[in-house]
């Protein structure tokens, strides 16, 4: 290796850096940017032109660079993808297709090209028109780790699986409930797994020994789980349009079922009504302990008594539980002592229910309502450190509130307590 | 301790755990002793680099330190992560304060970083040459990165018309 002289900016040393980094540079680059260095020197004449990652995303190519024609916007993505992938040579690990493009055809092609490419992860994204029927040609891409897909329309037959598939993201996409147990089933290494607003089914088994991460968001469907040994993180957000899905008299609450069946679970975050349907039913009277629950976050109702003696169910069979973060749901303030009320400030303390809680975050506080269960907390958590409050943004002031928390008594000497900057509530950012 | 000595000799003392920060040295550790010689890696690079690694080594063993867990609670309210030390913006202000450097010295630190696998600072360097090209025009990225442009007016030409959509303004 020659010796370089250091500090003086005079030399070009840009084009002379290992051709690894060079690579870096240009994938960090829009898709475009990097193109336009071709014309740097003859050095970077091809340089652009092996990168292992292409994407095409509306951020780059909006709808506008067309003056909103469908119809041009069409012929021109058709024409430039076909360019780019002529002149690119090598390997494409990567690819990503993110704008609204209705030409099916193409992607067909394109797909049958990658798949003949070493290709490892395909983003396909569309948001409306037709859903795109995938092509069997997708089915073969054996050295696929990452597939994300919205709007498509996916039917896995004599599918042989995907073997080094890790991460499966899925966006309304059409897929029948058995098509997508078997799709699970069939990727032995899957990892982290996203539904999105799948269209209709009525329920799903999760079955996969290597299953670390589920994220579920969409209507309510009977989700159950078997054979989860590793799965870590479950993030559940649940919209419900009636009350038919709701567990019949005497069976245990859904929450504590699933419980049973996650023997590594850490971390549990219910969004929408997924707490409400979860707890609704029997409470489990003996307990089993879940010692590998450590963070439970999710949307409550602290006026529905029932709610509320799910969460003492739930502190009470996860012990080891360090962060809890709730976030109310609206309701109008009540004027009177309610029953709730009555309940939390009637608790005495329970043994060991939050002994090693360090975090709590109650978001969403509009009225009183909400503190009794603070206060119940306060005063049975011996190692709290910080209890964060974030007020609601239609509330008018906070200083009542804030007045009323700071005079609770605290068992732990550390518990501080932190008002959280007020901001618009935006449900979707829990899941972006 | 661990010794991190220069190309030039300069001999630098450092904690295991900044010195951790690249994997490679992790490496060597496990199996030599615990002086190492870097001779591809002048003292004044190597100087920047441990800067970087001991910010980055103290802020990642505390990953719950109260500001950082704060910001990230406020900055978002589902709180999915603390841990991630890039969500940490005290952090993310401290390196983009650290990359305020010339081209020569980005690169003598990234050629650095990547030699000492260091995948976060490669990164970050990364990111920041890539968006002193972002957006530009040919002729700007040549004056700024002293490239000498060898081909022939007609030459160019004819490559802007190859992948003419990328030469558009829109």
């Amino acid at each position: 290796m020659s010796s370089i002289v250091i500090g003086n900016n005079t030399l070009d040393r840009i084009s002379h850096l290992p051709p690894n980094i060079i690579e870096q540079i240009l994938m960090r680059l829009p898709l475009r940017d990097a193109i336009r260095t071709s014309i740097l020197s003859h050095d970077w004449r091809y340089a652009w032109s092996s990168i292992p990652h292409l994407a095409f995303s509306w951020q780059e190519f909006p709808l506008s660079i067309c003056n909103y024609s469908q119809v041009n916007f069409d012929r021109k993505l058709v024409d430039i993808i076909h360019q780019v992938l002529l002149l690119h040579q090598g390997p494409i690990h990567r690819f990503e297709l993110s704008i609204q493009l209705r030409s099916s055809k193409d992607i067909d092609g394109w797909l049958l090209f990658l798949s003949r490419n070493d290709i490892r992860e395909i983003i396909l994204h569309r948001w409306e028109g037709e859903v795109y029927k995938l092509p069997s040609c997708l089915l073969s891409c054996k050295g696929l780790r990452s597939l994300s897909l919205h709007r498509c329309m996916f039917r896995p037959v004599h599918f042989q699986g995907f073997p080094r598939l890790a991460s499966l993201f899925l966006r309304s996409v059409a897929i029948s409930q058995d098509g997508l147990e078997a799709l699970i089933t069939a990727c032995p290494l899957l990892n982290k797994l996203c539904l999105i607003d799948m269209f209709d089914f009525g329920g799903l088994k999760v079955c996969s020994p290597s299953l670390v991460n589920l994220t579920f968001v969409g209507e309510h469907i009977d989700l159950s789980f078997e054979n989860v040994p590793l799965l870590a993180t479950l993030s559940v957000s649940l919209t419900v349009k009636s009350d038919k899905y709701y567990a019949a008299p005497g069976v245990i609450c859904k929450l504590f079922r699933i419980l049973y069946h996650l023997p590594s679970i850490k971390k549990i975050v219910l969004g929408g009504q997924a707490f409400k349907v979860w707890t609704y039913g029997e409470l489990p009277i003996q307990l089993p302990c879940t010692y590998q629950l450590k963070h439970f976050h999710a949307t409550v109702n602290f006026k529905d008594m029932q709610e509320m003696f799910a969460i003492v169910s739930l502190c009470r069979s996860c012990p080891l539980l360090v962060t809890l973060e709730l976030e109310a749901r609206f309701v109008m303030p009540a004027n009177h002592e309610t029953p709730v009320e009555k309940f939390w400030n009637s608790q005495q303390s329970f043994d060991c229910l939050f002994s090693q809680l360090k975090i709590l975050e109650i978001t969403g506080v509009s009225c009183i309502l909400e503190l009794p269960f603070l206060k119940f907390v306060l005063a049975n958590a011996p190692v709290l450190e910080t209890a964060y409050i974030g007020f609601d943004y239609r509330l008018k002031t906070e200083l009542d509130i804030t007045r009323e928390m700071i005079k609770f008594r605290r068992l732990s000497p550390a518990a501080e307590i932190k008002i959280l900057k007020r901001k618009f509530r935006n449900a979707s950012s829990m899941w972006a | 301790m661990i010794k991190l000595v220069s190309g030039d000799g300069a001999e630098f003392e450092v904690e295991e755990e900044v010195a951790f920060q690249s994997k490679i040295i992790k490496d060597i550790v496990a199996d030599a002793d615990d002086v190492i010689p870097l001779p591809t890696v002048s003292s004044k690079v190597l100087i920047q680099v441990i800067e970087y690694c001991r910010k980055h080594a103290a802020v990642n063993s505390f990953p719950l330190s109260p500001s950082s867990s704060a910001a990230a609670a406020a900055s978002s309210s589902s709180s999915i992560s603390y841990s991630k030390p890039v969500s940490d913006p005290a952090l993310r202000a401290w390196d983009n304060e650290f990359v305020k450097l010339n081209n020569s010295s980005l690169f003598d630190i990234v050629i650095a970083a990547n030699y000492l696998d260091i995948e976060e600072l490669v990164d970050l360097v990364l990111e920041t040459v890539a968006d002193r090209i972002k957006g530009k025009q040919a002729q700007e990225i040549r004056r700024q990165f002293n490239i000498e442009n060898d081909f022939t007016p007609e030459e160019e030409e004819a490559l802007r018309r190859e992948n003419s959509w990328a030469f558009q303004n829109n």
